[in-house]
């Protein structure tokens, strides 16, 4: 069995990931790409996942491609970072300790009405977490994990 | 003195050591020798001191005389002499004194037994010279002429004589010298060394001899030859193999130490038990009839036919016969009376001369219900007599109360057999050896079998191929521990699983047998669906664990493709990217590996595969935060299919993670049992969530319970325990749900084999 913790760390990550001071926005600022920075038209997105790599990756593929997007690693600091980002669209990941996306997703519509939810997750076992949320009245989109960074943006987009 | 030691000799059998009993047998000798010569003197005293009172009768003298010799007939016959008794008429009445009379008989015949070895006593009566002569002759030892005159001395014995025996008291003779002397007659001894000795007795006829105040008219037939006992009973002493039967009879009659055996005397009488004697001598059929006669109705008769014919008249309580008679022997009329209703049951005691276990065994073997070598002592006769017919009797009156009780009880069998029939369940009862002693229509059904074919037979032999299922260790576990036990196996020559109760008794075992096939399949059915569906959740479990990596990996290959940056970026996008499908690989090896054929059994490392379910729910303990504590010894491993230790173990753990929403932790022990126990492991799954109520345990096993309606499907911790059962492992639970020590403990013993046989389904044990 692979020890995740060490999956995780920082010597499986490129360097340039880390050298940034701002640990939660590594991707983004330190890609290569420029952000398009002060536009009106770039749409703000959190993106959560416990899975530190897939949060990392997906913020810094959303960030070359004319979103501006922060990562958190899990319910309570997305929280957080939601009240700095106002974001626009929250991508969340499911399956997470304390705070599941769902409760996450429900949390952040409460605050930010405006706010669009995604959900995505590797497994179907969260359809169950699904149903109870719309039938509560919530209307959250899941997408399936994996889910190909093109797909992903076109639906960004489309919204 | 000599009272008490009968009682004790009669008693003897079950009380007394063989031991004492010959001591007190060799007392009760010597007393009754003491107890003569006793007798003997006083005789002298009173004869001297007049005060014996003669009494002389106008005596038949021939016939009483033959009678008295008869008595010695048999000492005679088994010391191989050849004894003669000539009693001719006499020609006038000849007054005698009758037990006097006795007395110098018996002295005579017994001084010649004890001193003739072999050749010939001869006892004749008849009339010489006007007077009764009675003389014994001998060809014994012999008398010197020195010693001749001194033979009718008092305690005179004449030394270096050889004969049977060196007891002797020197004073029967003297006493027979007086006796004759009191009779007007006069005795006399002719003898020669080696020749033989006679002694003739000489009586004069009618009673102008005698005192006239001394002689009665009265005919009064004494009883008989009592008085011989002592003589007949010390003479048979002297032979090997002592007193023979008749001759005991009448010293034990004598003697009257028979009383506890002849009891009270009954009056003649139609109530009383009637023995039937078959014997060809006389004197046999006359001591028995006064030995018997005192208790019973004895008709004695010299044959076996016509015993047979009395027997057929009016059927007798007990049937007393020698072997050896003409027209029909023993052997022949035992046949007869057995063959015959009426008198089949009837006991009969076959008595012989013929000694030896050989024949009686014939006897017995001939259907006699006991056997008598002569000579046999008259308590020993009185005892088997007494014992048959009282046997007997008891038999003929339960014979009448069994008819009742058979009716009750058939009756009683009836409605049970109405009940046993009418019921849905097979029934069998077998006895203790296995037979079968009942069953029902529903057993033969059960069996494939038809009823007929069934009862009489072993289980074995009723129901071929029941050795082949696993019924047999239970019926025999009940039979031998008296415990009831349950049991359920497939029984192949019906094609039916049938579930068996056996109800031990002391008699055999009582199988209840429900054909529980159709359950089965349901259950089949059941097992198999949730296995499918057990698949499918686990498949989604472990998609989770492969696609968050994939995930990864399309982003960072997404990323090195578009990136504008150089080429040294793109190779980390790329190594890390390798390093999450390593990952994805990993997993896939490990969690996937139960998919693989799972009908085969393997050497599993327990330890090893349950990391793998732990690695499957890797995601969930995360994301529960559940700790996981490992306590694993270093076990051996067990045998097993893989697939069923993985789902059991899956349920297990993902029941934990249910039970622990908001954490906790996730113990695992594994360990092998305490030394002496069972062979295998015991693996406990502990978690510290928040317990199942004491009242839902029981039926925690059930298929379809569940307290998680909205997310259980209640067949989870069903496939568990009837996977373990088919292992023949056990599954244990304690749980708690007090706040302070919440927490559920499954504790599961499986065995070092745990693979059920690969012909047959798993098989539930009803725990």
């Amino acid at each position: 069995m692979l020890d995740r913790t060490a999956l995780l760390s920082s010597e499986f990550l490129p360097a340039e990931f880390l050298s940034s001071d701002d640990q939660s926005r590594p991707f983004s600022e330190q890609s290569g790409i420029s952000p398009n920075a002060g536009s009106h038209t770039r749409l703000r997105v959190l993106v959560v996942d416990d899975e530190r790599l897939i949060a990392e990756t997906v913020a810094a593929i959303l960030n070359v491609n004319g979103f501006e997007a922060v990562e958190a690693f899990n319910g309570e600091d997305a929280l957080e970072a939601a009240h700095k980002l106002q974001p626009e669209i929250v991508l969340s990941d499911v399956l997470m300790p304390k705070m599941s996306g769902v409760e996450l997703g429900i949390r952040i519509r409460q605050e930010f009405p405006e706010t669009k939810i995604f959900l995505f997750s590797g497994q179907a076992a969260t359809s169950e977490l699904m149903r109870k949320a719309q039938a509560d009245g919530y209307a959250i989109e899941l997408f399936p994990k994996p889910i190909h960074p093109e797909d992903l943006i076109a639906k960004l987009r489309g919204l | 003195m000599l009272g008490p030691l009968e009682d004790v000799l009669s008693k003897r059998k079950p009380s007394l050591p063989p031991e004492d009993v010959r001591q007190i047998e060799t007392v009760h000798r010597n007393g009754l020798r003491l107890l003569k010569l006793v007798n003997t003197l006083l005789d002298f005293s009173r004869i001297e001191a007049g005060r014996i009172q003669a009494l002389y009768r106008p005596v038949d003298l021939a016939a009483r005389t033959a009678e008295l010799a008869s008595v010695f007939r048999s000492a005679m016959d088994r010391a191989g002499l050849n004894y003669k008794i000539h009693c001719e008429p006499l020609p006038k009445p000849v007054y005698v004194d009758i037990d006097m009379w006795e007395k110098i008989v018996l002295n005579l015949l017994s001084n010649a037994f004890k001193f003739t070895l072999q050749g010939t006593v001869e006892l004749t009566l008849s009339s010489v010279d006007g007077q009764a002569e009675l003389s014994v002759r001998d060809t014994g030892t012999g008398i010197s002429e020195s010693e001749l005159p001194r033979v009718f001395e008092r305690f005179h014995r004449i030394e270096g004589a050889s004969g049977r025996t060196h007891e002797g008291t020197g004073i029967g003779l003297a006493l027979v010298d007086e006796l004759v002397r009191l009779h007007g007659g006069t005795v006399q001894a002719q003898s020669k060394i080696g020749v033989g000795t006679t002694f003739t007795v000489r009586i004069p006829f009618g009673a102008s001899h005698l005192p006239a105040d001394r002689i009665a008219t009265d005919d009064r037939q004494a009883e008989n030859t009592l008085g011989a006992a002592p003589f007949v009973q010390e003479a048979l002493r002297w032979l090997p193999g002592g007193p023979s039967g008749e001759e005991q009879l009448v010293k034990d009659l004598a003697n009257e130490d028979l009383a506890p055996l002849l009891g009270q005397k009954q009056a003649a009488g139609a109530d009383r038990p009637t023995v039937l004697l078959a014997d060809d001598n006389r004197d046999m059929r006359e001591y028995v009839q006064r030995l018997l006669g005192r208790k019973y109705n004895v008709t004695a008769v010299e044959d076996g036919a016509r015993a047979m014919a009395a027997a057929l008249a009016n059927p007798p309580d007990l049937v007393l016969t020698d072997v050896m008679m003409p027209r029909m022997d023993g052997f022949d009329l035992l046949r007869s009376l057995r063959d015959n209703a009426a008198t089949a049951a009837v006991p009969v005691i076959m008595l012989s001369a013929r000694a030896g276990e050989e024949s009686e065994s014939e006897g017995l073997e001939a259907g006699a219900d006991d056997y008598l070598v002569k000579p046999f002592t008259a308590r020993e006769l009185l005892a088997r007599v007494g014992s048959h017919i009282s046997m007997h009797q008891l038999r003929r009156e339960l014979t009448s109360k069994e008819h009742q009780l058979r009716t009750k009880a058939e009756k009683a069998e009836q409605q049970h057999r109405a009940i046993l029939e009418s019921i849905s369940e097979g029934f069998i009862f077998v006895d203790r050896d296995w037979y079968v002693r009942y069953a029902n229509e529903q057993v033969a059904a059960l069996g494939n079998v038809p009823l007929s074919s069934i009862l009489g037979k072993t289980l074995w032999e009723a129901f071929p191929g029941i050795e082949n299922a696993s019924f047999v260790p239970a019926y025999r576990e009940a039979m031998a521990t008296g415990r009831v036990t349950h049991h359920e196996d497939f029984y192949e020559p019906s094609r039916r699983w049938i579930h068996a109760n056996a109800y031990p008794s002391p008699d055999g075992l009582s199988i209840f047998a429900q054909d529980v096939t159709e359950r089965r399949v349901q259950q089949e059915k059941l097992l198999l669906t949730e296995k499918l569906a057990a698949t499918g959740r686990l498949a989604a479990t472990i998609a989770h664990e492969i696609n968050n990596p994939l995930e990864s990996v399309l982003n960072l290959i997404y990323l090195a493709r578009t990136s504008p940056a150089q080429m040294s970026k793109i190779r980390e996008y790329l190594q890390t990217a390798e390093k999450e499908l390593n990952r994805v690989s990993h997993i896939a090896r490990h969690t996937l590996g139960f998919y693989r054929e799972t009908s085969i059994a393997s050497d599993i490392d327990l330890p090893a595969l349950i990391e793998e379910v732990l690695t499957v729910y890797d995601s969930r303990l995360r994301a529960s935060s559940i700790v996981i504590v490992r306590d694993v010894a270093i076990v051996p491993a067990v045998r097993a299919l893989r697939g069923e230790l993985h789902q059991v173990f899956s349920n297990l753990i993902s029941n934990a993670i249910d039970a622990m929403r908001d954490g906790g932790q996730l113990k695992i022990s594994i360990r092998e049992p305490e030394r002496g126990h069972d062979v295998g492991l015991l693996v406990a799954v502990e978690d510290t969530g928040i317990g199942i109520p004491q009242e839902n345990i029981p039926r925690l096993f059930e298929p379809f319970f569940t307290t998680k309606p909205s997310a259980g499907t209640g067949l989870g911790l069903w496939v568990v325990s009837q996977f373990v059962a088919s292992w023949g492992g056990t599954i244990k639970v304690s749980s708690n749900t007090d706040s302070e020590k919440q927490g559920t403990t499954f504790t599961i013993f499986l065995p070092r084999v745990a693979a059920p046989d690969q012909k047959k389904k798993p098989q539930p044990r009803l725990m």
